[in-house]
């Protein structure tokens, strides 16, 4: 009897340290780790400043002339960093933030490593998680049903729309940084927006454009083309020499959408009527634009790409084995060695960009484009912290080094970077991203975005009519109604 | 000094007796067998409660609102069931996993019985092959998934080397790109994943029957194929019955296969119901819908389920 009663007792004092651990998640620690002094503003945005702008050197001694130049470029910014807006003291809060494992393999550090710098100068823990880009919305969605998680999430596309009711309204600060990058891009700042709030703050985008090889366009007598019509008679004579046209129709979150989109609006096709609301899919521009994507499968598109995920195309163009394809300028940074560290492809000087070309309907665009949002969780000085991090990666001495290691493979929310000397000094084929941010459409066309728009688009519908189409043999008209009939299910129709 | 100590004697004896009447009212309490009973079983159900029941509960109210993300929706009774039946997509799911469960089950029972009879021989290293066997099943399954991605990889994947001198023609689009052809790469990991669990459980069935039975037989004429039907088949059908329910199970709701390799497509064409849940309700932000896609599993499940316990319990009562 005596050992039942000795289990038991163990047994309820184990649940109880167990039920006390798992109902003590959110509260904070009743003490701050460390004793760091309350520090004022500026410390943070001025200190960390020297150590980052230093870093791009470690890329090679040509990165870090413009470094300086960025640095030195008088900018209203760091006055503006230095409103005395954040809590006096932030020590001993958390701060973590979710974003996507990055395409350009020295970002991560480099961003990790400015992170790393401010919590030391803030005595904030702060973490900086990144994950593959096709697995942040589930996390997100975890992290607001389950009230709890990342502080600061990067979202990318139209998420801010999917996730409103749980997200801050940071149009406060959208507003107060937005005068240091220039007027927001009309994507960027459709993504962030909900209905006239800023639920993010927006951060960047990441421009697609076609890299293509000039030495196989010149071995199949083709040049580049300005029109899709055009882009599809290079097709077969691509293919005809070995090195294809590659094009993903997976369903992976970069590559196919940004591809398909822009195609369908450039054939007059549109997902919605202007209400946002009528789903408007099944039009003869539609069953046009997927008898376009058909043919250019059929007529010699790399069909190893049917499964390509986002790095697919770029592991191909990178072993030669492509000539063209959609993609950001991450296969151009690898391939011309433009980190310092992997050594230039011997066809590193064959490398080129054109931007997605014009259709019936007009030249379209839609890129990858971040915002940062903080959930509604997040409160007292972990929010202070949160946001005093933003700021902190938007002050532009923080930013435009960031902006600088990536040459031009991501540009800023509005059109201030546009007019950096650093353009002269990179490669000429990545000018074409300059000015992509311009050129964007949001998704949801005819209407404005919703958070239905995102669903249609995470659920790969539009993605997926081409596809079945292309890759399955479907009718196309067969493949259009059944994204209608998604859409219409989605929209509630 | 004297008085004061004995004063304090008498009061401390008092007061343990006093806390020995209470240790006796609690010993005679946990002694009565009901009371412990409950007590003990108290964290299992405290278990259950927290991680089956609750999310369970929760799950069917989500399927039954139009919950998004955010909070808990509001009630609108079957519509998510019914609005589903119009989903082409939903429709190819339900087709998806009664072909994946199909073939999955079919292949792993037999490769599974076969590998099960050859350990169940005598032969060198028997010990450590019979571990061994068990790798694919104890790997995480998400880990060697993804050594099979880089195998099915469009780009660098090794097959088309192997392919090539064999004069086997390699799929243009490779496994993953050709829907009928990422059905078959996801059938073929599960079954490889699978088989080792068919194994090892109707190898322990096979070493449950009593070798006179074969040397009777063998003395009465019977050939090896003749005791393997008339014998190993009866005398294994209850381990047989069980595994391939405990399997189907697994194989139906399966997940981690499928979201590594193709994440449901091409063209959604190899999602299955945890993997369209997934991306209804994870990924399009539709929780309601989501659990409603999990939810239609229940009655198949349910009815696998019942099997397994008429079953389970008809032996125990033989």
């Amino acid at each position: 009897m005596k050992s039942r009663r000795e289990f038991l007792t163990s047994a309820l004092g184990a649940s109880a340290v167990l039920l006390s651990a798992a109902c003590g998640g959110n509260t904070q620690p009743a003490a701050a780790p460390t004793a760091a002094p309350a520090k004022p503003t500026t410390a943070p945005a001025a200190a960390p400043t020297t150590a980052t702008a230093a870093q791009p050197t470690a890329a090679g001694a040509a990165a870090a002339k413009p470094t300086a130049a960025a640095a030195a470029q008088p900018t209203a910014a760091p006055a503006a960093a230095a409103k005395p807006t954040a809590p006096s003291n932030l020590s001993g809060a958390t701060v973590t933030l979710l974003q996507w494992n990055h395409f350009i393999p020295t970002a991560d550090p480099f961003f990790k490593q400015q992170a790393e710098d401010w919590g030391k100068q803030t005595g904030v823990n702060i973490t900086v998680e990144t994950i593959n880009a096709n697995d942040l919305t589930p996390r997100f969605t975890a992290a607001i049903q389950g009230q709890s998680g990342p502080t600061i999430f990067q979202m990318q596309y139209l998420a801010p729309h999917a996730f409103a009711e749980g997200l801050y309204d940071l149009s406060d600060m959208a507003k107060e940084i937005e005068p240091k990058y220039g007027k927001y891009y009309a994507q960027v700042n459709t993504s962030a927006t909900v209905d006239g709030k800023y639920r993010g703050i927006p951060y960047n985008i990441v421009g697609n454009a076609f890299v293509y090889r000039k030495d196989y366009f010149t071995q199949a007598g083709v040049s580049v083309p300005t029109t899709w019509d055009e882009l599809r008679a290079i097709v077969p004579k691509l293919a005809a020499i070995g090195k294809p046209v590659g094009q993903t129709f997976a369903q992976t979150f970069g590559d196919a959408p940004t591809f398909f989109y822009p195609l369908l609006w450039a054939h007059g096709g549109k997902e919605v009527e202007q209400d946002g609301k009528t789903v408007a899919i099944n039009s003869p521009e539609t069953i046009t634009a997927v008898k376009f994507a058909k043919a250019m499968w059929d007529e010699g598109l790399d069909k190893r790409a049917a499964s390509w995920d986002d790095s697919g195309n770029n592991t191909a163009f990178l072993a030669d084995e492509i000539s063209a394809t959609l993609n950001g300028a991450s296969i151009y940074f690898v391939g011309a060695g433009l980190d310092g560290k992997t050594a230039p492809k011997p066809w590193a000087e064959n490398m080129d960009h054109f931007l997605p070309p014009k259709g019936p309907s007009g030249q379209f665009a839609w890129f990858l484009d971040f915002n940062h949002c903080i959930p509604t969780y997040v409160k007292g000085k972990d929010l202070d912290a949160s946001k005093e991090y933003l700021r902190y990666v938007y002050d532009p001495k923080q930013y435009d080094a960031w902006f600088e290691l990536q040459k031009g493979y991501s540009i800023g929310p509005g059109d201030r970077l546009e007019q950096s000397p650093l353009w002269a000094t990179w490669p000429k084929p990545l000018l074409p991203f300059k000015t992509a941010g311009k050129i964007a459409r949001a998704l949801g066309y005819a209407g404005q975005p919703t958070a239905q728009t995102n669903e249609v688009f995470a659920k790969y519908v539009i993605v997926n009519m081409f596809a079945r189409a292309a890759v399955q043999g479907m009718a196309p008209e067969d493949s259009v109604k059944q994204a209608e009939a998604e859409m219409k299910q989605i929209y509630g129709a | 000094m004297t008085v004061r100590a004995t004063a304090t004697a008498t009061g401390s004896s008092a007061a343990a007796v006093e806390r020995g009447g209470v240790l006796q009212t609690v010993e005679r309490f946990l002694d009565r067998e009901g009371v412990l009973g409950y007590l003990l079983m108290t964290p299992a159900l405290l278990l259950l409660i927290i991680f089956i029941a609750y999310p369970f509960v929760l799950g069917v109210w989500y399927s039954m609102s139009d919950v998004q993300i955010f909070g808990l929706g509001k009630f609108i009774g079957l519509k998510n069931y019914t609005d589903l039946l119009n989903s082409p997509v939903f429709l190819q799911t339900v087709k998806n996993s009664f072909v994946y469960t199909g073939f999955a089950t079919v292949f792993k029972l037999g490769l599974g019985l076969g590998m099960a009879l050859v350990l169940n021989q005598h032969f060198p290293l028997k010990n450590l092959i019979r571990s061994s066997v068990l790798l694919p099943y104890i790997v995480p399954t998400a880990l060697s998934t993804l050594a099979f991605l880089l195998a099915f990889n469009p780009t660098l994947s090794p097959l088309p080397w192997i392919f090539g001198p064999l004069h086997i023609p390699y799929p243009a689009a490779g496994f993953l790109g050709d829907p009928a052809l990422a059905m078959g790469a996801v059938i073929f990991v599960n079954v490889w994943r699978g088989t080792p669990f068919f194994a090892i459980s109707l190898l322990a069935g096979l070493q449950t029957i009593p070798q006179d039975l074969y040397e009777a037989a063998a003395i009465d004429g019977a050939n090896a194929p003749n005791r393997f039907r008339h014998i190993t088949v009866p005398l294994l059908t209850p381990v047989l019955t069980i595994v391939m329910l405990f399997s189907i199970i697994q194989t139906f709701a399966d997940f981690q296969i499928v979201q590594v390799l193709t994440r449901g497509g091409p063209a959604d064409s190899t999602h299955l119901f945890a993997t369209l849940a997934y991306q209804t309700g994870m990924q399009g932000g539709r929780l309601g819908q989501g659990a409603a896609v999990s939810l239609y599993m229940l009655p198949f499940l349910g009815l696998l389920v019942i099997a397994q316990l008429w079953y389970t319990r008809r032996n125990a009562s033989r």
